[in-house]
């Protein structure tokens, strides 16, 4: 094995150590507690979508959220377009 | 094993044939960066999203009419504590408020902040909220997204709401709702029931819908017979189908960047199977004077493979550990606008670093097979062809 | 092994019989390269292969090197016959007993001298620390050590040719071919390569020179002179 190749080894090493010690010491615990805590008060666990006002901004509440792209409005959503 | 001739050789000719290399290094990196990346992001957000979950009530009723959502009477919140096993019935009233002058909406969300497992919940969550000073005036809580968006506006205390009827409702900006819950809580207002009804001009016997908890999950089959049989206008949805729906979110997204990603693969493969096996190429004659130097077919071919594994090897582990300092480290810029939106509220949501090694495993086989077949096979077909006409 | 039957002291290195080489056989643009060549070199022997370009010295050099089968007819190298070798063996063969010195020298141009000198021995099951003592011995004797570091592209043709006797010598083979060894090198270089040829000669390998090159004609160490026309041998005559 020549040098530079043991010296790009090592880096890729170093690379991954790096990364599963962030991984690894990820503190996990305050974001999922504060979003249960969120949920838990609001009854909400959507994701803050960031739609347009027309578009659904909660999944599964309203009929046709297309799991494909959530943003997407249903169609029986329409009506607020033609209504107007 | 720095003294074995074949990885010397192996690794000598990796380095002073970098520039051979370097193209296909490249490629496979970025593929396997935006494919990593997309992958870490929708597992991330599934994990987030199923926590949260946990704690949400496990059923939540709302009035349909002519197919669309309609407003709830509060009086079914008495219909359903009188079936056997509910338990923390709520009633609330959510919508979201549109202002106007930007095109902006915020979701504005009313709840029972006197309901005992509303208020455990918010001192939990909050530490320090005076339920006296609070309600002292018109007050709300509001998401990170909401207050630096009203910052920015000059709503630094407080922020006017136009009603149905009219007229205006100044309401205080209590505190500011935990950033950590960015991904739900971002573009989310909290305020007591009344407030909301009152900006949402809501009747006063009306409510958005209703959750409530069936603890024994057992009986939730029965509950939601009886719900239907209590009222013929109701849509019951259930946790466990939204647990679903968030096992399966971004998943056909995820599908549909792999099949993008997979014409790409395809395509790079052809770029490499024909690389390699130009007629006339550097490749064919140094195989050619390989096997004329006493080389046999299978030497030839183990070169190769380890070459080219250790070029996959190395492309795989740049290209995963870019996506995850992209995703988990600088929060996936540009990309979370594809799986979040980015035409409301800005959203700076920290993805938890979730790895699913399962899925790596796979990119690395799906990437690393036809990449190795895409080389092996024509240098064994250099290599069976007669050294002397390789080498011309 | 064979005993000589020419009165040449010591053991048949390369017999030739009956061999036939046709280039797409069996198809309208058959050609044959190699009509019925019958052929013996003793072990030691210096051999010249002369005649002009597409004579056929260079297919049969290729049919004793074992990079392309004859269509017909015997090939035996050291008691090995070697004439219908399966790959494999044909490799090993290649890699233990020949050492092949090319026209266009064949050297990788990525790599340095010694890199290229070492590519023979890298699957021989040696370590690299025999390797680079048996490849130092092999480019001093090529005389090609002074530039062990340099990269092949950067030599000059001479320099080219040495690192390539280096590279044919470091398994130290029996038997080393050379196809048209000077055909690149001027003069100065070329009469270079005669003198190592000698000294070849004089630690007793089997050497076969194919070439044009009338440089060759009348050296003392020459044992033999095969004069080639249209793939066949018309001319084999023993020095004196």
């Amino acid at each position: 094995m020549i040098k530079p190749f043991f010296v790009l080894v090592t880096i890729l090493f170093l690379l991954i150590g790096m990364v599963a010690g962030h991984y690894l010491q990820y503190d996990r615990k305050t974001p999922q507690e504060a979003l249960q805590g969120i949920s838990a008060v609001t009854n909400f666990s959507s994701p803050a979508l960031s739609v347009s006002y027309y578009e659904p901004r909660i999944l599964f509440y309203e009929t046709a959220s297309n799991p494909a792209y959530p943003q997407m409005q249903a169609l029986n959503r329409m009506d607020f377009v033609y209504e107007k | 094993m720095r003294n074995n001739a074949f990885l010397h050789f192996l690794t000598l000719l990796l380095f002073k044939q970098k520039s051979k290399h370097i193209g296909a290094v490249l490629i496979s990196v970025i593929i396997i960066f935006l494919l990593s990346a997309v992958l870490f992001l929708s597992s991330s957000l599934q994990y987030s999203l199923l926590s949260a979950l946990q704690k949400q009530g496990d059923f939540v009723v709302t009035r349909i009419q002519a197919g669309k959502p309609a407003n709830t009477p509060v009086a079914w919140v008495d219909q359903i504590l009188g079936i056997n096993g509910v338990t923390h019935v709520a009633p609330r009233i959510y919508g979201r408020y549109f202002f106007a002058p930007r095109e902006n909406a915020f979701l504005v969300v009313g709840i029972d902040f006197f309901d005992e497992q509303n208020n455990q919940a918010l001192q939990r969550l909050l530490k320090d909220v005076d339920l006296k000073r609070f309600f002292s005036k018109d007050s709300m809580l509001v998401g990170e997204g909401v207050r630096k968006f009203l910052e920015a506006h000059y709503f630094k205390n407080d922020f006017t709401f136009k009603t149905p009827k009219g007229t205006f409702k100044k309401v205080n900006i209590y505190q500011t709702l935990p950033k950590q819950a960015n991904l739900i809580d971002n573009d989310m207002i909290i305020m007591p029931i009344e407030l909301a009804r009152e900006i949402f001009g809501l009747g006063e016997g009306e409510v958005t819908d209703i959750t409530f908890n069936v603890p024994n999950d057992a009986e939730w089959d029965n509950i939601i017979t009886k719900l239907h049989l209590l009222f013929y206008d109701v849509r019951v949805i259930e946790k466990r189908e939204v647990k679903k729906a968030y096992e399966n979110l971004y998943n056909y997204k995820g599908g549909l960047f792999l099949i993008l990603y997979l014409v790409t693969i395809v395509t790079f493969m052809l770029i490499l199977y024909q690389r390699y096996s130009m007629v006339y190429s550097t490749e064919r004659k140094e195989i050619g004077i390989l096997r004329a130097v006493g080389w046999s077919i299978k030497d030839i071919l183990k070169l190769k493979f380890y070459e080219n594994l250790v070029i996959v090897i190395i492309s795989f582990i740049i290209g995963v550990v870019l996506a995850y300092l992209y995703v988990f480290v600088l929060n996936a810029p540009l990309l979370s606008h594809i799986f979040l939106g980015g035409s409301n509220l800005a959203n700076h949501v920290t993805f938890v670093p979730v790895v699913k090694f399962g899925i790596l495993g796979s990119i690395f086989l799906f990437y690393a097979v036809p990449f190795l077949a895409a080389v092996l096979i024509p240098a064994w077909k250099v290599a069976v062809t007669p050294p002397k006409e390789a080498m011309l | 092994m064979f005993l000589n039957t020419n009165g040449y002291k010591g053991w048949i290195m390369v017999v030739l019989k009956n061999i036939n080489k046709i280039y797409n056989e069996g198809t309208p643009q058959a050609f044959e390269a190699l009509k019925s060549i019958n052929l013996s070199v003793s072990h030691g022997e210096t051999v010249v292969l002369s005649g002009v370009s597409g004579s056929g010295k260079s297919t049969l050099l290729s049919l004793i090197a074992a990079l392309d089968k004859p269509s017909n007819g015997k090939i035996m190298v050291n008691g090995e016959l070697i004439s219908k070798l399966p790959d494999l063996h044909a490799s090993t063969y290649r890699a233990k007993t020949i050492g092949v010195i090319f026209q266009h020298f064949n050297l990788l141009e990525s790599l340095s001298v010694e890199e290229n000198v070492i590519v023979p021995l890298i699957n021989s099951g040696f370590d690299m620390q025999t390797i680079k003592v048996l490849a130092d011995k092999s480019m001093e004797l090529s005389a090609i050590s002074h530039k062990a570091s340099q990269e092949v592209k950067a030599l000059s043709g001479g320099e080219k040719q040495r690192c390539a006797i280096a590279r044919a010598l470091i398994h130290e083979p029996e038997l080393i071919l050379c196809d048209e060894p000077t055909a690149n090198l001027d003069r100065a270089n070329s009469l270079k390569f005669i003198e190592i040829l000698q000294s070849l000669h004089n630690m007793g390998k089997t050497v076969i020179v194919a070439t044009h090159d009338p440089l060759f004609e009348g050296l003392s160490f020459v044992r033999k002179v095969v004069h080639m026309e249209d793939g066949t041998i018309v001319e084999a005559k023993d020095s004196e």
